[in-house]
């Protein structure tokens, strides 16, 4: 296995559902790093890696899930923003974009989240059914549900922050 | 007439459905009007999911984080991760980690005495060595703190700088995290600021459980034994956060350190917290 290579291939897809799926940069690091270094160790063929690394990324959320308790996060201040940053309403735009999206993934049930978030990674439904712990065959259905829910969800979603505008 | 499913339906859209039962679905959908709309509505709902991740995104360390997967799985593991268990170890897990403890208590000894000694060949073969296990200049070599009285907090009677384990990074984006989890009651935690590039955090006393990781501008320190955690913020990171357990211990505001926790000494330099105090 090329290990090097296989890392840039898959790390950045790896990382981006981490983050979608957790909410937390930090999280989606640790989580990710963690999944590299245990398929260090594992005589996997390459075709393999890509389902493995998923499979144990998201068991590993759950895990920290189920151990974590209610935390305040409080965040580095940010540093002051340079003339040359975008101007300040599209940054609050875009953060306001951003909470909406994540008020909405929040709401949906923690295996909705996984079943979208790797489709949109392109794994075909067998692998979403292993790493999620469902039959194949309900995979159509799970995912159309929930698609719907984020749909309708995310809509009032955004009616709610413009009616507080 | 019976519709098609929705799972169906989304399998369809998904590309999932053999040939036989495609064609039959798309035979289907020519005739009948509701079974078309719901089509349109998965397909409509999937490009606005596709839409609104987008937002999220943000580009992935990935050169960082190869560099930092290097430098773990060169590191001998102290103990259990938290939450995370190795099954592929094929050491009995005592023998295992009683060499660690040598290595690291050798680890220690060598840049303590690096440290010590002013252009010492070990600091430079350490360096050396380092640069080539991590392949990557965004983690420093670990050094022992400088004991300098005017600006170490006071240090337990028996901490030693032949004691210390650590590591040390650069900021991602000016910031840097400092992550300690489960470290032991009653404990010390010293943080301070100093000057050069790198934050570090060292344990005292016998390494022990203690495990260490990384990512890009983070430390993560789990198990920290009874004899404390000293933390270095460089001056001139643009900011900087210790949590313990998930709460905010401290930050670092432009030139100053501030408490966030209830501290037992502290100044814009220097804090000391207990943990469970």
């Amino acid at each position: 296995m090329d290990y090097d290579r296989l890392f840039h291939l898959l790390y950045p897809s790896l990382h981006r559902y981490l983050h979608r799926l957790t909410g937390d940069a930090d999280v989606a690091d640790d989580i990710a790093q963690e999944a590299f270094v245990r398929l260090l160790s594992q005589p996997l063929p390459e075709d393999e890696a890509r389902p493995w690394l998923f499979t144990v990324a998201t068991n590993l959320v759950r895990d920290r899930v189920r151990k974590s308790t209610r935390r305040d996060r409080l965040l580095v201040k940010a540093p002051p923003p340079t003339p040359f940053g975008p101007p300040p309403d599209e940054v609050a735009e875009r953060s306001q974009r951003i909470d909406a999206v994540r008020a909405t993934l929040e709401k949906l049930p923690e295996r909705d989240r996984q079943l979208l978030l790797m489709r949109e990674e392109g794994f075909k439904y067998d692998e979403m059914a292993s790493a999620v712990g469902v039959a194949p065959s309900s995979v159509g259905t799970l995912l159309a549900r929930a698609l719907k829910r984020f749909a309708e969800a995310h809509k009032s979603q955004e009616v709610g922050d413009d009616a507080r505008e | 007439m019976t519709h098609v499913s929705e799972g169906t339906l989304q399998a369809f859209l998904d590309g999932e459905l053999p040939d036989r039962e495609r064609a039959e679905v798309m035979r289907h959908l020519a005739g009948c009007a509701d079974c078309a709309a719901e089509l349109e509505v998965l397909r409509a709902a999937a490009c606005d999911l596709s839409a609104a991740l987008g937002w999220l995104d943000t580009p992935a360390p990935t050169a960082t984080a190869l560099a930092s997967v290097r430098q773990v799985s060169s590191i001998p593991r102290i103990g259990p991760r938290f939450g995370f268990s190795d099954r592929a170890a094929g050491v009995a897990a005592s023998t295992r980690r009683a060499l660690v403890r040598a290595a690291m208590l050798v680890l220690g000894l060598a840049a303590a005495a690096s440290a010590a000694i002013p252009g010492s060949p070990i600091r430079d073969w350490l360096m050396d060595t380092w640069q080539r296990v991590a392949g990557d200049d965004t983690v420093a070599v670990p050094t022992a703190p400088a004991m300098d009285p005017a600006v170490a907090p006071a240090a337990p009677a028996t901490a030693s700088a032949e004691r210390m384990a650590g590591i040390s990074i650069l900021p991602r984006d000016g910031e840097i995290r400092i992550v300690l989890e489960s470290p032991a009651h009653s404990s010390p935690i010293y943080v301070r600021l100093i000057d050069g590039s790198t934050a570090s955090v060292f344990t005292n006393g016998d390494p022990g459980a203690a495990s260490f990781r990384t990512a890009p501008g983070r430390i993560t320190v789990a198990n920290a034994g009874p004899e404390g955690v000293r933390v270095d913020l460089p001056r001139g990171a643009a900011a900087a956060l210790l949590t313990v357990d998930g709460h905010a211990f401290a930050v670092k505001d432009a030139d100053s350190l501030r408490a966030i926790a209830p501290a037992e000494r502290a100044s814009a330099e220097e804090l000391v917290f207990r943990v469970g105090t």
